[in-house]
């Protein structure tokens, strides 16, 4: 296309690519998402040919999530690592079940030893959404979902949100939600609304469990913090009054306890190159 | 546990008959952006989403505003849903996210099984194309244009005003002819030619134009598509969803200004 001035610059289209007529030569450019099961997991249940009890799984995506689980959810317990999800197979970004730092790259299923029909997926890897239908397919084809309820939480920037209302004048961060027609509960925030979407990983979960009438609620918290920080972490705390948390949230005093040592230990990483 | 790829809502309806309409996700969102229109404007009724790992997942709220009772504001929404109106005999497909990338050809091959399935009596693919790839002789007159696969029964469409049918070009790197060419136009070319191997009775309505502001790409593509389909009658007008709004971003703090 040549401009006013008389320069030809290359057309990009936001919808289709060039090469689209090239489009069954494409390579495929992401490695496969793999879920590996611990030997844990393997002597409890056997996997493939028995499924996995669970009546709550809770799916928490990035650091936030991750951290307000581990304070409000785990409060201290005792937990198994019952498998892993392996999306990058870099041999420079090799992790194991071994690797159990809050600030790894990993994406853990945990199931509390004391509460054992509950998972926790802690994921702190980036799935792409080619990799999401087999992230999905594979956690689900393992578990018995006749009595589940699932919860899903991210974080998403809030110069993402749209809205008719000037964004600094939004009380930030605030919480938003999104739910599957067999989740008869009622969000603790109100509903996501048009034009804002969500992608992804989430977004996948929750269609899956649109779909297979699973009830399943996602809960978005919209920031403009870019690191960890308590008052994102504490945005998710109105959720606990609500279905599935209720019947499994720990003791709010041992749950800040945890959530300081959580931050402290990531403000040392953040500040390693300072 | 998900190897299906159409999920109903309620039993399988009996569609044979029925006209099928879908949008290719390409240039300007045009062909989605005209089945927004219908399905807004036609109030048409959620009958179940297609599952197929080829698909990007989105989801969000209801976007439409006067879908019937069976949805409702907490209704979810995902990535690709099927609508349907007994009334005007139409089953209409929205496609919300890309294909993911290497597996058109997958999504196509089973959309067609599905297509045979259903027994529909055409199919009515909404597109684009790149303005600035047009040959000499579509720079002029309406930018509208339509290409029919053989099995596409022609009786009632002769009856169509104003139609033009896709030109024949030759393309800058081969000197052969093209029968159907659409650059921009996303699955259209590869499904046209799918539908010719397949006896599919296919319709490709399509627009040119570039990226930009293309509601008025979409209003124009919609109304070209009801010359013959007449969903709309009289003085009707479509109506734009609410979730339209917003399309270029938020508004701005005024205050920056002072």
């Amino acid at each position: 296309m040549a401009t006013f001035y008389g320069e030809v610059l290359p057309v990009i289209s936001r919808a289709v690519d060039d090469d689209d007529d090239d489009e069954n030569d494409t390579p495929q450019i992401y490695s496969e998402c793999l879920l590996h099961w611990s030997s844990i997991a393997q002597e409890k249940e056997s996997i493939g040919s028995r499924l996995l009890k669970c009546q709550i799984l809770i799916v928490a995506i990035g650091p936030s999530s991750m951290a307000f689980c581990e304070a409000f959810i785990f409060g201290g317990q005792e937990t198994e690592v019952l498998g892993a999800f392996f999306t990058d197979q870099n041999e420079k970004t090799l992790n194991s079940f071994l690797q159990r730092s809050r600030t790894d790259k990993t994406c853990h299923l945990y199931q509390l030893k004391q509460r054992p029909e509950v998972i926790v997926c802690q994921c702190n890897i980036d799935v792409l959404p080619e990799q999401s239908y087999s992230w999905v397919n594979q956690l689900f084809s393992s578990l018995d979902t006749s009595q589940i309820y699932v919860a899903v939480l991210t974080v998403a920037s809030m110069r993402d949100y749209k809205s008719e209302e000037v964004t600094t004048d939004l009380p930030s961060p605030f919480l938003r939600a999104l739910k599957t027609k067999s989740f008869k509960g009622t969000p603790s925030c109100p509903y996501l609304e048009p034009p804002n979407t969500v992608a992804a990983l989430p977004a996948q979960i929750l269609t899956y469990c649109n779909l297979n009438m699973i009830a399943a609620v996602l809960y978005i918290c919209y920031t403009d913090v870019m690191y960890l920080d308590s008052i994102t972490i504490k945005t998710f705390k109105s959720i606990l009054n609500v279905t599935p948390w209720r019947d499994v949230v720990m003791d709010l005093e041992t749950a800040q306890q945890i959530l300081t040592k959580i931050l402290a230990e990531y403000s040392q990483q953040a500040s390693l190159y300072i | 546990m998900c190897d299906k790829f159409f999920y109903p809502e309620e039993d399988i309806k009996d569609w044979k008959g029925f006209t099928f309409i879908l949008p290719a996700v390409s240039v300007g969102n045009v062909g989605q952006l005209a089945v927004d229109l219908i399905l807004n404007t036609l109030d048409m009724t959620h009958c179940g989403c297609i599952y197929d790992d080829s698909i990007l997942p989105v989801i969000g709220s209801n976007p439409y505003d006067s879908v019937t009772a069976q949805t409702d504001c907490t209704h979810l929404m995902t990535a690709c849903e099927v609508y349907m109106s007994p009334t005007h005999k139409v089953v209409t497909l929205q496609q919300r996210s890309p294909l993911v990338k290497g597996k058109q050809s997958q999504f196509l091959e089973k959309l067609t099984a599905w297509i045979k399935v259903c027994r529909f009596r055409e199919i009515i693919l909404l597109t684009s194309s790149f303005a600035h790839q047009r040959i000499d002789c579509q720079l002029e007159g309406e930018p509208l244009r339509y290409k029919v696969s053989p099995a596409f029964d022609r009786t009632e469409f002769e009856n169509v005003n104003g139609w033009k049918e896709l030109e024949r070009r030759k393309l800058v790197e081969d000197e052969t002819f093209r029968e159907f060419y659409v650059p921009g136009g996303g699955i259209a070319n590869h499904f046209y030619q799918l539908s010719v191997k397949e006896s599919v009775p296919l319709c490709v309505l399509l627009t040119f134009c570039s990226e930009g502001d293309n509601i008025p790409d979409a209003f124009r593509l919609a109304t070209y598509a009801n010359r013959y389909l007449k969903l709309l009658q009289g003085p009707s007008t479509w109506k734009m969803p609410s979730s339209w709004k917003l399309m270029f971003g938020n508004t701005f703090d005024q205050t920056i200004f002072h």
